[in-house]
């Protein structure tokens, strides 16, 4: 289950269980449509893209310290561009 | 007769049963079967229930929240019984952090004390910036209660957010990505153990 979109897709929900269902503050369950939550796309899904790419802080400094800003800059960007922000 | 006279003696007034002061010695291999669990020596456990979490809940209030499948329920035997109560509960969070405790018929019972508005815990994951989305933490949880009671107990583990309006979730992280190596699914618990007093 996609505990995101039902708490982007419905803001009244605030507990989600996979075996239960969603329900709202007071405890009633809200109906969910999978269909549009599994159509749903995550906005945050490039942060997450780039993060797995990123270089360690190390090899970050190392980069910095061999080849400079430049250097460091362009490895960045390259990545930021291979998952560009929606 | 005489066999007749001999019994009659040990077990009198057609009780049927062997009254203590006729018994001059027992060896312990003729004890067999089972002691009954009101009468079990001090420190025996007596009784235990478990419950086991393995799909993925999730929470977006400052509300301590039951957990669903860590909550669990236990009549004691005894009134003079203690209740060791352990739970295992792993929390992945959004943002800032999240915290965690257990309660007894919803009352809180191993938590810190009062100290003005800060919350009262037994447990605190905290999200960093630099791999909090990635991460999950299982926060241990050990409980000995003496309930005073034969009436039915329900403990359970609870969970709340730290801040809104911070999602925090049990068994899985906040990304949540699809990868081989990385933020696994994981599992919780909830064990209730009667010990005899």
């Amino acid at each position: 289950m996609n505990h995101k979109a039902i708490y982007a897709l419905y803001p009244q929900v605030v507990i989600v269980d996979d075996g239960e269902g969603a329900f709202d503050k007071d405890g009633n369950k809200v109906e969910i449509d999978l269909e549009l939550v599994n159509a749903w796309v995550d906005p945050d899904t490039y942060k997450h893209q780039r993060a797995a790419e990123y270089p360690s802080f190390a090899d970050q400094f190392d980069t910095l310290y061999h080849g400079g800003y430049d250097a460091w800059k362009a490895q960045i960007d390259a990545i930021k561009s291979k998952y560009p922000k929606p | 007769m005489g066999i007749a006279r001999n019994i009659a003696r040990l077990i009198p007034n057609g009780s049927g049963l062997l009254p203590n002061a006729n018994i001059e010695a027992l060896a312990a291999s003729k004890l067999t079967g089972q002691v009954p669990d009101a009468n079990a020596p001090s420190g025996s456990v007596i009784q235990v229930v478990s419950a086991t979490k393995t799909d993925v809940f999730s929470l977006a209030s400052l509300t301590f929240t039951d957990v669903t499948g860590l909550v669990l329920s236990i009549t004691p035997i005894s009134a003079s019984s203690k209740i060791l109560v352990m739970a295992s509960v792993s929390i992945g969070s959004s943002g800032d952090f999240a915290y965690t405790r257990l309660t007894k018929n919803s009352n809180p019972i191993n938590v810190g004390d009062a100290a003005s508005n800060r919350p009262r815990v037994a447990g605190s994951v905290v999200y960093t910036a630099s791999n909090g989305a990635y991460n999950c933490e299982t926060i241990q949880m050990t409980h000995l209660d003496s309930p005073a009671t034969t009436s039915t107990l329900t403990y359970a583990a609870q969970i709340r957010s730290g801040s809104s309006p911070f999602t925090i979730y049990v068994n899985r992280t906040d990304a949540d990505r699809d990868t081989a190596h990385y933020e696994p699914r994981l599992a919780s618990s909830i064990t209730l153990m009667e010990i005899a007093a």
